[in-house]
């Protein structure tokens, strides 16, 4: 059976690259979205079975990223799902607020594709 | 003779003389205890011996008999005799065999050599041992004991056997009757003799020494049948004259006596034996052991006793010793000290503190002895005392009288006594001088004469007899010569030793120049009082008390209050705070001053006036303390333009805050905006370099070289782009934030710069050259930002050369310290110099230095932010420096 990575970026062009990125990495993985928190959320809570991993953008209109954490942690069924905080803040006051919020890991969207794709292979066999 | 050597031969009379007696008995009865058990045991085992020898010879008797009675010996005997000479007949052959039968099998069960048969004449016809075949035919042991073998049971002597045999044996002879009961021979046991030697040697219970023998008389001698300890060849060999006086002993027993006791054995040595004569065997038996063995135990007892003795009289004579030193010793100090004492030498201590009863004594003599002592000092003290006494007084007269004199004398104050008329009985030469009367004249004048006013003169003396003195009385004295002196008189009565009033000593002080002082303070006064009266500050006095002593006119004024009103009331109570007035004067009693202390007078109409006290303690010519002189500002005026100040600081002070938390707000509204631009650029900018990226990988054959190229640029662009975001975002970030302060060492800093680029490019060529210890206060985090960037700026600009020089310094400067970074690099033109620190500015082409344009805009951002200034020098071609200072 081949894990499932949600996505939840409210950019289509990062969740683009992203779901390019995981398709690079010669793994059968299967890669979902959602646009939103909200949206994200409602697929982690509708779905029957749990994604392998959540990659969740800081920044979002609506219900932000450290929202949907805080969420997914009061959720005794999703709270053991890990998530990786992906996004384009290096402030330290973001890596801390996620790391206290539950988050497993911090990754920087770095522009540099190649560079990005190095750091979700090593995530990926960390919690996958 | 002393009493100590009495004592050191009592000692030895009564330790030693009795343990040499004790030793005496104890060897002697000890010798004889010994020597009884000794010859018990010596009788004991010679009995023993001697019954087992005379029953081991009865046994034998018991077997000659025995075979005298055989039948076949009775019968076959006669046979084998008459058939000696044919042994081949059967008969005789018959006879043996039957013999043989029965004698080899008795020879061999008793324990016999031999059981041999004889004919009458003695020769051997029979022989149970076939090795003694050789015996057979001969006469039996040459003849010498058949005689008596035939007639009755008999045993030889002891005799040793032939060469093949050399043993010692013994024959038990008897005679055999055929059976017809007449003689027909002899039977004869050959008795071998080892077993009774050993059973005779065996000297268990006899000691190391301890010997058994026996011994035979042979003529005039005396014959050793059996071995001996010092000569096992003795047997029949070894002989005594009976008349030696040597083995005693043996002799005695060989003689047929038997006894014990002390003598001398075979070789002369002192034994104690046991003999025993056996008349069966004619023998005597010998048990004996040397005495030296004996009494070893006792010689033992002696060295030992003569050891204890010997330690014994050491140990007495030391006892004796210390003894008469403790007794002797002490009655000879307490001699010497009686001779010392009666010689008159009263520090003479005996001194001891034996608990004794020569120590009590001692004690005692020296208790007496300090008790004279003691008494004879008191005695001559008293004495001197007497004498010293005696002669002080005198000498403290004649002084008192001179010094008396002297001193009336000496005084410059007019001294006069006077008797109960008023006549002067004395007066000192001051005297003389204010009444220019000489001393005979004035003696016996009327006292009242002298003065301006007689009347009043002779009051005051007249007092002083009825009161006993007079104080400060004032009189003028009237000089010969007109002139008039003021005096204050002190006067007291005088009594002889029997307190009776003999009259009257007055002495007068001359007052003139303290009338003129007097004079003169009454006009300071006045002086000082106008002075204060003309000050406008409010002044007053005031005592250790708090109460008003006197107040100026200024006073009287701000108090509404007249001086009468004032002084002598509470200070404090013209105050708003009575309290604060009260604390400020007690402060200055106990500080000595006080300065400006703030205080309001409350005028009688209500009136407030704010002042400033500044006062001090004041204090009479000796130093004491009077009270506090206080002095009052009126400040009305001045406390007006503080409040002022004050109101217009305060509106000042909200201003500022606002304006801060306007400023506040708007940087972090710049903060928040310059994030989220940056934020928001990147996520375009990682679409362009994103989707490029997949283009070339995904569509890659779809598109020429030239095609590629285009997308490697949009890539290159986007990266570069990214690049400066996060420079732009570093930046602002060096804005955000307090600046801390602590300890920074730039030297260290620049020393893991220069670590750090030597690290990145090792093949380049380079020198650093790092000042040590310049340490300073600042941001430790954008200081090493600082130094990063103006070594990495160095480092990048000195590539081109050929070897780099890049050195931190520190330069002195008038007002601050100025660090600089010099290097030997491209340099620059310096009218551009003020462009250097813009950002994104730059100076040379990208494809000459690479970078980003922001690092010395950072430099400089840090540096303002440290209050200070950076600045920098330099020339195309020949290197720059960059200075900074800090605040």
């Amino acid at each position: 059976v081949e894990p499932t990575v949600l996505i939840i970026d409210d950019s289509e062009d990062d969740i683009l690259l992203t779901k390019m990125v995981l398709s690079k990495l010669g793994q059968k993985i299967r890669a979902e979205s959602a646009s939103s928190g909200e949206e994200g959320l409602v697929f982690l809570r509708d779905g029957t079975e749990l994604p392998a991993l959540v990659l969740l953008d800081l920044k979002m209109p609506g219900m932000d990223g450290i929202d949907v954490l805080r969420a997914i942690r009061a959720d005794d069924r999703l709270c053991p799902i890990p998530v990786i905080i992906v996004t384009h803040s290096d402030l330290e006051s973001d890596r801390e607020a996620s790391y206290q919020s539950g988050a497993n890991s911090f990754l920087n969207k770095s522009v540099d594709l190649g560079q990005f794709t190095q750091n979700i292979r090593s995530e990926l066999e960390k919690w996958v | 003779v002393t009493l100590k050597k009495k004592l050191i031969i009592l000692f030895i009379a009564f330790t030693l003389v009795p343990l040499v007696l004790f030793g005496v008995i104890i060897f002697s009865r000890a010798r004889n205890i010994l020597q009884t058990i000794r010859t018990a045991q010596l009788d004991t085992i010679a009995d023993l011996k001697k019954d087992k020898i005379e029953t081991f010879f009865h046994e034998r008797e018991a077997d000659v008999r025995s075979a005298q009675d055989f039948r076949n010996i009775r019968m076959n005997l006669p046979v084998l005799i008459k058939h000696a000479s044919d042994r081949a007949a059967p008969a005789y052959a018959h006879a043996k065999r039957t013999l043989d039968d029965q004698l080899k099998t008795f020879q061999q069960a008793y324990g016999y050599l031999d059981v041999m048969l004889t004919d009458r004449q003695g020769r051997v016809v029979y022989v149970s041992n076939n090795e003694h075949m050789a015996n057979v035919g001969k006469s039996l042991q040459d003849g010498k004991f058949f005689d008596e073998g035939r007639n009755k049971i008999f045993f030889s002597d002891i005799f040793f056997g032939n060469q093949t045999d050399p043993r010692a044996e013994m024959l038990g002879l008897g005679p055999v009757r055929d059976l017809q009961g007449n003689f027909a021979g002899v039977v004869a046991l050959e008795i071998d003799m080892e077993p009774i030697f050993k059973f005779i040697q065996d000297t268990t219970g006899l000691g190391k020494t301890g010997e058994a023998l026996i011994a035979k008389k042979e003529g005039s001698k005396m014959l050793f049948l059996s071995p001996l300890l010092h000569d096992p060849n003795a047997p029949l060999k070894r002989a005594v004259d009976l008349r030696e006086n040597i083995a005693i002993p043996a002799i005695k027993a060989a003689l047929g006596g038997s006894g014990s006791g002390i003598s001398y054995d075979y070789q002369g040595d002192e034994v104690l034996a046991a003999w025993r004569y056996i008349p069966f065997l004619r023998w005597g038996l010998v048990t004996k052991i040397d005495a030296s063995e004996v009494f070893a135990p006792v010689r033992q007892l002696k060295t030992v006793v003569i050891s204890v003795e010997l330690l014994m009289a050491l140990i007495g004579a030391l006892a004796a010793l210390a003894i008469t030193r403790t007794i002797a010793g002490p009655i000879v100090s307490l001699q010497r000290g009686a001779e010392a004492v009666a010689a008159g030498d009263l520090s003479h201590r005996v001194g001891t503190a034996a608990q004794d009863e020569i120590g009590r004594l001692s004690r005692a003599f020296d208790a007496m002895t300090d008790a004279i002592d003691q008494r004879v000092r008191e005695r001559t003290r008293e004495l001197e005392t007497a004498v010293a006494e005696r002669k002080e007084a005198e000498d403290i007269l004649k002084l008192a009288n001179a010094y008396n004199r002297s001193l009336l004398e000496a005084s410059l104050d007019p001294l006069v006594t006077i008797d109960a008329n008023g006549k002067i009985t004395d007066a000192n030469n001051a005297a003389e001088l204010v009444t220019g009367v000489s001393r005979a004249h004035l003696i016996g004048s009327d006292f009242s004469d002298y003065f301006t006013e007689p009347g009043k003169a002779r009051e005051g003396y007249q007092k002083v007899f009825t009161d006993g003195f007079v104080k400060d009385y004032p009189l003028a004295i009237h000089h010969a010569s007109g002139r008039i002196t003021h005096v204050l008189y002190n006067a007291v009565v005088y009594k002889d030793a029997g307190g009776n009033v003999q009259g009257v000593f007055a002495a007068a002080r001359d007052i003139t120049e303290r009338k003129k002082a007097e004079d003169a303070l009454r006009l300071a006064n006045a002086y000082n009082r106008s002075l204060l009266e003309a000050s406008l500050d409010p002044l007053v006095t005031i005592d250790v008390n708090g109460k008003i002593t006197d107040v100026n006119l200024a006073t009287e004024k701000v108090t509404g209050r007249s001086r009468r009103e004032l002084i002598g009331t509470d200070f404090s109570d013209y105050f708003t705070e009575p309290e604060k007035a009260r604390t400020g004067y007690r402060l200055v009693f106990q500080e000595g001053s006080v300065m400006d202390y703030a205080l309001e007078i409350r005028r009688k109409d209500g009136y407030i006036t704010p002042v400033l006290y500044n006062a001090a303690l004041y204090r009479d010519e000796a130093g004491n303390v009077i009270g506090v002189f206080a002095a009052a500002r009126d400040i009305t005026e001045r406390k007006k333009a503080e409040d002022e100040i004050k109101k217009l600081n305060r509106e000042l002070e909200a201003r500022v805050i606002e304006r801060t938390a306007q400023l506040e707000a708007s940087n972090k509204e710049l903060e928040a905006f310059a994030y989220s631009v940056s934020h928001d650029l990147r996520t375009p900018l990682r679409g362009i370099d994103g989707f490029s990226l997949a283009l070339l990988e995904d569509y890659g054959d779809v598109l020429d070289e030239t095609g590629k190229d285009y997308l490697q640029r949009v890539r290159a662009g986007a990266l570069k782009m990214g690049q400066l975001i996060d420079a732009l975002l570093n930046l602002s970030r060096l804005t955000r934030g307090e600046v801390r302060r602590a300890s920074v060492d730039l030297s260290s800093l620049a020393k893991n710069a220069a670590e750090e680029l030597r690290k990145s490019e090792p093949e380049r060529r380079a020198e650093f050259i790092i000042v040590s210890g310049a340490t300073v206060k600042g941001d430790p985090v954008m200081l090493r930002a600082v130094i990063d960037n103006l070594f990495a700026n160095a480092w990048k600009f000195t590539s081109k050369c050929g070897a780099a020089r890049i050195e931190f310094g520190v330069a002195k400067g008038e007002e601050r310290t100025a660090y600089f970074v010099r290097d030997n690099g491209s340099g620059f033109d310096m009218a551009y110099a003020n462009k250097l620190f813009t950002a994104f500015q730059r100076l040379h082409g990208a494809a000459d230095f690479p970078g980003l344009g922001i690092g010395l805009a950072t430099v400089q951002r840090i540096i303002h932010r440290h209050g200070g200034k950076v600045w920098a020098e330099g020339e195309v071609g020949k290197g720059a420096v960059f200075y900074f200072t800090l605040s």
